[in-house]
């Protein structure tokens, strides 16, 4: 019983990272068709900011953390200026190798400016102490975790129920024409999302760094990678669907790990990428696939 | 075509929109060639024709949803070379072609989202009230997807939208088009009221005789060229070519 | 059945792999005159490249789906290859706990090929299968997946593949003479299909999936046919470079590589064999270059910095700026053909 409430804590907190990663893919990718494979430099952009605020003397925790979020933000709306813009009404093809370079290209840069081997950051490390419930061993940092997703996506459900901007990206989802047609600009619209995709990689990175106590050029790389599987399998543009995909995601590994013997357990990847390719024979849009009609013409 | 200029001249100062030499082009195909009406304060003018004339790139080229060349002045402004934004901004609307409302946004936020360029926050809270009285089928599926309202709902709720933002001028396009001969009834009242009330309003439609009933003036397209225009009942008194080209039998 | 639509397409098709072949092998024989031993090596591995590209080119180019599971495809060719080869007493050494007698048996060089092109051109067609049923970006990313699938196989089942470390002992089989007339066989393959009426059925579909089932055209079996073609290919490339080097790892058959290769046939032009071989040349020898700036040299007297990720920057720029660009590469649906033969009525479909 407290193994199982143990794992399930686990596959939680990865679950919850996936989420974070998946909803700034697909808030992105729903309002421009745009898979965002530069994410995970967005993030890693988060990770560098972390550690040159450590190496200025930077103590104070909070102030490294909103660095490292405000950083992502700017790299994020940055990112969409000058790289994306130019292909936003493309096809989504187009977008994604676009993205692909873009990574390309930052990650060799990290190598080139920063150092190709990983640095050490161990400011985040305050987050991720032990917990004792009873019999279940826990860390903090998986807590935080989950609760730091579970706020964010509650921000972001109000902030795309309630406000003005919020609503308009919704329905740009659906239709983009028409929502500059109600004299919303495009460009700020577009914007939001970024900074939005920017403002959960900042947070991703957080706990990553905090997890992992190293920064290297490919540091949000494979995080995204799943999260990318997570939104597939959601339904990609779905935002529901990316919370969901991301937690399945999270259930998956953990279940693989628990369930496969030992000298499998480096095929996990193997086994749950199979499975996740089964679901999209099943469901080729994914899950929770978002609607796709723009308007009813007759 | 002798009557026409006349009839502008008269119509000179209080031009609301004044198109002049209007191309419209999808990539290199022109779809409408050098075109010139205008649409005067307060008045309803009707853009006829058959599938395929043109007219909803006429209408779409006026809010710049398509790349065009030549004049087009509003308000005395040249607004060809403005941001679509810009352009709804300066007091244009349009409740487009099949309707187009938000089906994964509540009727509620539709509205709210027609109202985005205003400031006055509260007069506008209470204009969503105002259209949510009016037609208590929207009222009744307020908080509801709009995807889920009938087709003369999503009209109704589509001109409403437009109307949020307070325009100066409002266009609709085919706004009868696929409904029931009950409910366009009650879409061309609704236009009859806006009219009534002194809103500028440019039309286009294929259901020629409700049209004509509306209109104080009226451009006939076909191919893309303006072949005739004039009153309602200049133009019905052109017989032959009307019954041709829209149907209508004078 | 006719293969052709056109006699003027079949003409077309010979003539444009002929002059890509003179091409291609004019620019081998060259190195194998003039070139030093370290010089094949590169030479050789740009040959396997091409294969690569051409492979990518068959899929890719005429079904306008991305794929990036090329290197996957590439590396299982080169592995089931290399274990058929590889003598019994070196593979009792590096792999001893082998599953299914793997290490108990060896075979000839050209029964190895057939073997291994047969294994992947199965494991394509399986695959083949669910990615023919996914449009567009769904395409893609399953073929990601196949891609994280064979990879993490390849690191993880080290009793068969070794993972991180060398698979030694392979053969040298081939030679540059051997890859050269590989390859111009491989480009009038892709040249072929490109102008049969299969490939114009295909690139007519590749835009509108409805339009073309109208046409009555079964797309499904079409797109499969191309997928295992382009299989097939790239298991050659990977059979072609296991039996040169001697040598294999799995690090090599991933993304870095299939950002390579993508790059190549992108800049060239995805929708033409021109493009493919003209994108694997330029990007050949531009990083030959960059790469020596990486290193730090010194030049005109002046010493340059050590850059190391100049080359990545380099190939990422190159997809950027292609696709903000010049989204159909170079060339377009250029053929180089149509350089000479002007005035005559070159279909460009």
């Amino acid at each position: 019983m407290d193994y199982i409430v143990q794992q399930t804590l686990n596959a939680l907190s990865f679950g919850a990272e996936y989420a974070l990663i998946a909803l700034g893919l697909a808030i992105v990718f729903s309002i421009m068709n745009l898979v965002n494979f530069a994410h995970g430099e967005v993030i890693a952009i988060g990770g560098y900011t972390m550690m040159v605020m450590a190496t200025l003397a930077f103590k104070n925790p909070i102030i490294i953390i909103l660095g490292a979020v405000l950083a992502a933000i700017i790299m994020a709306l940055f990112l969409e200026r000058i790289a994306f813009r130019p292909v936003r009404y493309a096809d989504a093809t187009t977008g994604l190798l676009t993205a692909f370079g873009v990574s390309l290209i930052l990650q060799n840069l990290f190598l080139l400016l920063v150092s190709p081997r990983p640095i050490a950051v161990t400011s985040m490390y305050f987050l991720d102490w032990p917990i004792r419930l009873g019999p279940i061993q826990i860390s903090s940092l998986q807590i935080f975790e989950t609760l730091a997703t579970l706020i964010a996506i509650l921000l972001l459900v109000l902030f795309l129920k309630k406000s003005l901007l919020g609503i308009a990206m919704r329905a740009a989802s659906l239709d983009f024409e028409m929502v500059r047609l109600m004299g919303i600009r495009a460009n700020r619209v577009i914007a939001a999302a970024f900074a939005i995709s920017g403002l959960l990689a900042g947070i991703a990175a957080i706990f990553i760094i905090a997890r992992r106590g190293a920064v290297d050029p490919t540091l949000g790389f494979n995080p995204v990678l799943k999260a990318f599987v997570a939104c597939v399998v959601g339904g990609f543009g779905s935002l529901p669907g990316a919370v969901l995909g991301g937690f399945l995601l999270g259930a998956l590994e953990v279940g693989m790990l628990v369930l496969l013997p030992q000298s499998y357990g480096g095929m996990k990847d193997a086994f749950v990428f199979a499975i996740i390719a089964i679901i999209l024979v099943w469901r080729p849009e994914g899950i929770l696939s978002p609607p796709k009609e723009k308007g009813d013409k007759i | 075509m002798t009557v026409v200029p006349l009839v502008l001249l008269s119509l000179q100062k209080t031009n609301m929109l004044e198109v002049k030499n209007l191309s419209v082009f999808y990539g290199r195909i022109k779809v409408v060639h050098s075109i010139d009406f205008s649409v005067k304060k307060g008045s309803c003018v009707a853009l006829l024709g058959p599938n395929g004339a043109g007219k909803t790139s006429t209408i779409s080229s006026i809010l710049g949803t398509v790349s065009s060349s030549g004049s087009i002045r509003f308000l005395d402004k040249d607004i060809s070379k403005m941001h679509t934004e810009e352009r709804v901004k300066l007091g244009i609307s349009i409740a487009p072609e099949g309707r187009r409302v938000f089906s994964n946004l509540s009727v509620f936020e539709n509205l709210f989202i027609g109202s985005a360029i205003r400031e006055d926050r509260k007069a506008a809270d209470e204009e969503i009230n105002a259209w949510l009285k009016t037609f208590p089928i929207l009222d009744e599926r307020r908080d509801q997807a709009a995807g889920t309202l009938s087709g003369g709902e999503q009209q109704m709720l589509t001109i409403a939208r437009a109307l949020m933002s307070r325009p100066k001028i409002l266009l609709l396009d085919e706004p009868s088009l696929g409904l029931a001969p009950r409910i366009t009834r009650q879409v061309f009242e609704l236009i009859q009221d806006l009219k009534a009330q002194g809103m500028t309003i440019l039309l286009v439609e294929q259901n020629a005789t409700e049209a004509l009933k509306l209109a104080d003036f009226s451009f006939i397209l076909n191919s893309g060229n303006v072949i005739a225009s004039g009153s309602s009942e200049e133009i019905l008194n052109k017989g032959d070519l009307m019954s041709s080209l829209t149907g209508v039998e004078a | 059945m006719r293969i052709f639509q056109s006699i003027r397409s079949f003409k077309n098709a010979v003539w444009g792999a002929s002059l890509l072949s003179i091409l291609v092998a004019g620019i081998g024989l060259l190195v194998i005159v003039f070139g030093e031993k370290y010089h094949l090596r590169l030479v050789y591995a740009a040959y396997v490249n091409l294969l690569v590209v051409l492979g990518l080119q068959v899929f890719m180019g005429n079904t306008n789906i991305t794929n990036l599971s090329h290197s996957a495809f590439m590396g299982l060719g080169a592995y089931v290859a290399a274990i058929c080869v590889t003598p019994v007493t070196i593979k009792k050494l590096s792999l001893p706990d082998a599953p299914w007698g793997l290490n108990t048996f060896e075979l000839d060089a050209f029964s190895s090929a057939i073997i291994s092109l047969t294994i992947t051109g199965f494991l394509a067609f399986l695959t083949g299968l669910i990615i023919v049923r996914l449009s567009g970006i769904g395409a893609t990313i399953v073929t990601i997946a196949i891609l994280v699938i064979v990879h993490s196989v390849f690191m993880h089942r080290t009793d068969i593949f070794k993972g991180k470390q060398a698979f030694f002992g392979i053969p040298q089989v081939f030679d540059l003479y051997s890859i050269i007339i590989i390859s111009i066989g491989v480009i009038f393959v892709a040249r072929f299909f490109r102008e049969s009426k299969w490939g114009i059925q295909l690139r007519a579909s590749s835009d509108d999936d409805t339009s073309a089932s109208a046409m009555g055209v079964n797309i499904f079996n079409l797109r499969l046919f191309a997928w295992t073609l382009g299989g097939l290919i790239l298991a050659m490339a990977g059979i072609c470079y296991a039996y040169f080097l001697g040598t294999i790892s799995a690090r090599p058959f991933y993304f870095s590589h299939v950002f390579l290769t993508l790059a190549m046939l992108i800049l060239g032009g995805m929708r033409s064999i021109t493009g493919a071989v003209l994108g694997t040349i330029m990007i050949t020898f531009g990083l030959e270059w960059v790469r020596f700036m990486e290193t730090g040299p010194v030049l005109i007297g002046i010493k340059f910095p050590e850059m190391l990720g100049l080359s990545g920057i380099t190939l990422g720029a190159v997809i950027v700026l292609i696709m903000v660009l010049r989204n159909g590469g170079l060339v377009g649906n250029f053929e180089i053909e149509q350089m000479f033969l002007k005035g005559r009525n070159v279909p460009k479909v």
